[in-house]
């Protein structure tokens, strides 16, 4: 039996595209505010932000056929899933914090 | 035995797929499962390796019963398993994903797997940039780094060049030889009877353990319901 220690380096590139879909989806919705009524998209939300960062990251990894290879790694989707939504949320966190500093 | 899967069923909809379906995967051997296209070689496997869930059955890991089999879960306890394609990813090079299999179980460099398998030369090209022997010895180098207890390879010769065969069979031995227990499907007869020390006969959806490679040659059924009348292999 092998000891399994926490793959960082998954871990990272997996952040560092969790990084990039919020800035992207960010971008999207913040457009897409833009043009919507005086109350904004529905998804424009830090929960909904989350939420929906969290799904198109699982997406991308079904896209990629990416599965098997952090299954290996021994990644559940669910881990996966997590590291997307806590990268969103700390992605509103300073968000929010820029933008109730006077 | 590492690794076995006991009287698995498996039904997609209406089409009973396995009926009491074993595999048993036994340190230090390479273990051939044979049968027919939907006789359920992969199913099985998928099963016991945690990618899918059976209807019934029990999976058991080192003497233990894993009562909610996951891919995840039982690659931390020391299953690699290798799907027909699609192991590794486009977006990452070989030698980044062969660093994430040492960072995550520090078992062989990288260095060392890629000589093994024969890929050294590939280890900053991405997979669409491989051939597919180079694919295949590639995702190989993989389970070399990982040094699982356990490999679950769903045809591993499948769509390879009789050369490349050669270099497969070799690492499936070479993997067995350091203790790992190896089960491997396919349909290319003769490389795989030429790689296991074990055949499974995989037919209407239950196993027949038919013992070594010359014992499977002169199995008369197996004979002539799979391997057929040129007896291939």
């Amino acid at each position: 039996m092998t000891v399994h220690t926490i793959p960082a380096a998954s871990v990272r590139a997996l952040a560092l595209r969790a990084a990039i879909l919020w800035v992207l989806v960010r971008l999207l919705v913040g457009a897409a505010g833009t043009f919507a009524d005086e109350g904004g998209t529905s998804l424009d939300s830090p929960i909904g932000i989350i939420l929906l960062c969290c799904a198109l990251g699982l997406v991308d990894i079904r896209r990629r056929h990416e599965r098997a290879l952090w299954a290996n790694l021994g990644i559940s989707l669910a881990v996966i899933g997590s590291l997307f939504a806590f990268v969103a949320a700390t992605g509103e966190g300073v968000l929010a914090m820029i933008r109730i500093t006077p | 035995m590492i690794l076995t899967a006991d009287c698995v069923t498996k039904s997609f909809g209406e089409r009973r797929v396995l009926s009491a379906g074993t595999l048993r995967a036994v340190r230090g051997q390479v273990r051939a499962m044979l049968g027919r296209n939907g006789a359920g070689k992969s199913t099985l496997m998928k099963i016991a390796a945690g990618w899918i869930r059976a209807d019934a059955g029990m999976v058991h890991l080192l003497g233990q019963p894993v009562l909610r089999p996951s891919l995840s879960g039982m690659a931390r306890a020391g299953v690699f398993y290798l799907p027909d394609h699609d192991l590794l990813s486009p977006s990452y090079t070989l030698e980044r994903q062969l660093r994430f299999f040492h960072d995550a179980f520090r078992q062989r460099s990288v260095e060392e797997a890629a000589r093994l398998a024969n890929v050294t030369e590939c280890l900053d090209r991405r997979v669409h940039q491989l051939s597919g022997g180079e694919g295949r010895r590639a995702e190989l180098a993989a389970v070399l780094v990982r040094q699982p207890l356990c490999l679950l390879a769903d045809e591993p010769y499948r769509g390879i060049a009789p050369i490349d065969h050669e270099e497969v069979t070799r690492i499936l031995r070479h993997l067995a030889a350091d203790g790992c227990a190896v089960v491997v499907t396919g349909h290319e007869v003769p490389s795989l009877l030429d790689a296991a020390d074990h055949v499974t006969w995989c037919t209407n959806g239950t196993t027949y353990e038919l013992g070594p490679p010359a014992a499977a040659r002169s199995h008369e059924r197996f004979v002539r319901e799979y391997l057929g009348p040129q007896g291939h292999g």
